[in-house]
């Protein structure tokens, strides 16, 4: 039952009400015609007047606490109510300022920022190439050099040193015997669209000095 | 108009003037109430002094909106009693213990909020409520509606007049007596069982 279904002659109303005050000589009557009439009325009088007691008895609970210190901390915040005023003033005024949004163009930012990051791209994985095969020749001769003594006084005695590229696997064996063979291999570079994802690698053979038959080592991925 | 009340107008008048001097004897006037009927409408002390005091600080703010001084008391019961509601609405996202917290844990209720105590008024017909009967009617008080709530709380617990609380709930005095005619009727069948 809500507010409008308020009934005034509702005797179970009347017996409430009757709880807490005498009531006028007409819903008495009323009241007293009802309990008359019906014992159910009378006992939910009684079972009122029973909650009624309850609720009371629990209110007797009452919050202890200090209340000169409560009085204190209240007259602390009333005073200092100006210096709240103008913080709160200055909250607002940033809420506001935050709320205001730049207008753009969503399509055309999108489309700006994904050609950047094509064009970007595509730059950086062109020079991650250069730099890992260069950089990788350039380990791979250096220890050829070293290891099959190309600096000998005797010119008869010199070896030639072949470096190779190509894939993984089939760089090696593709290539004839040579006194030393420094092989660069590679993966296929990625698609420029993936950027992030596989990643070129390059490694390159350990080399010996005898003529190749008697392939090495390729060494893991840089 | 008796003394007191006289006093309590001049008392208004001058807080509504800037005088916080006189609005902190208002405080010390109404404070208890105060807090009382926070307490019963978010069930823990220190939640109740926090809401109070918030709604004392409101009610200086607005004070410039009060046309009658004699009518302070209801309308800063008003104003407590909205702050509470809106507290317990607000509640569920915060980690206070809370009326509700104690109804899932029935001995929260016994922990007394840090730095207070809950003090039981004794000499009473048959002495103090158990908790855990406390525990049960805080419950079942949870469960009304907050008009038929707060009606009850502030006629039959409080002891305010039907007129004030019609004045802090804005409606009739007879839709006071609805409110708590039904609020005793849910409870009565909630409470079956201890009756």
């Amino acid at each position: 039952m809500t507010e409008s279904d308020y009934n005034p002659n509702d005797p179970e109303f009347l017996a409430s009400c009757a709880l807490d005050e005498p009531l006028s000589g007409d819903a008495k009557a009323k009241l007293d015609e009802a309990l008359d009439a019906s014992n159910d009325v009378r006992s939910l009088g009684e079972q009122l007047g029973a909650i009624d007691r309850l609720v009371k008895w629990w209110g007797r609970r009452q919050p202890n606490i200090d209340w000169k210190d409560y009085t204190r901390l209240v007259k602390a915040r009333v005073e200092s109510i100006g210096e709240e005023d103008q913080l709160d003033a200055v909250d607002s005024l940033m809420s506001r300022w935050a709320s205001s949004q730049p207008i753009i163009d969503e399509r055309r930012f999108e489309s700006a920022v994904m050609d950047r990051i094509g064009r970007d791209g595509f730059a950086n994985v062109r020079r991650r190439i250069i730099f890992r095969i260069g950089a990788s020749l350039a380990a791979a001769a250096a220890i050829a050099i070293v290891a099959t003594g190309l600096f000998r006084s005797n010119p008869s005695d010199l070896r030639f040193v072949q470096v190779a590229i190509g894939p993984p696997g089939r760089a090696a064996s593709t290539y004839g015997p040579s006194s030393a063979l420094a092989v660069v291999s590679f993966d296929r570079t990625p698609p420029i669209r993936k950027i992030t994802g596989r990643q070129s690698s390059l490694s390159f053979l350990a080399m010996g000095s005898s003529p190749l038959g008697g392939l090495m080592e390729e060494s893991p991925p840089l | 108009m008796d003394e007191s009340a006289a006093s309590e107008m001049n008392l208004v008048r001058r807080a509504q003037g800037g005088d916080a001097d006189a609005f902190a004897d208002l405080v010390r006037l109404y404070q208890r109430r105060a807090v009382s009927v926070a307490y019963r409408l978010v069930g823990n002390v220190e939640d109740a002094s926090d809401v109070s005091q918030d709604a004392f600080v409101r009610a200086f703010r607005c004070l410039d909106q009060l046309d009658d001084p004699a009518r302070f008391g209801p309308w800063l019961m008003r104003i407590v009693s909205n702050q509470a509601l809106n507290f317990r609405r607000s509640r569920s996202s915060r980690a206070a213990a809370s009326l509700d917290d104690m109804i899932g844990d029935p001995g929260e209720a016994r922990r007394p909020a840090t730095g207070m105590k809950l003090a039981t008024d004794e000499g009473d017909e048959t002495g103090p409520l158990p908790v855990e009967l406390h525990d049960v009617i805080s419950q079942a008080l949870a469960t009304l509606p907050d008009k038929q709530r707060l009606a009850l709380v502030l006629f039959s617990v409080e002891g305010m007049p039907q007129k004030e609380v019609a004045e802090v709930l804005e409606c009739s005095i007879e839709l006071v007596k609805w409110n708590v005619f039904q609020a005793r009727k849910k409870l009565k069948e909630l409470l079956q069982e201890y009756l």
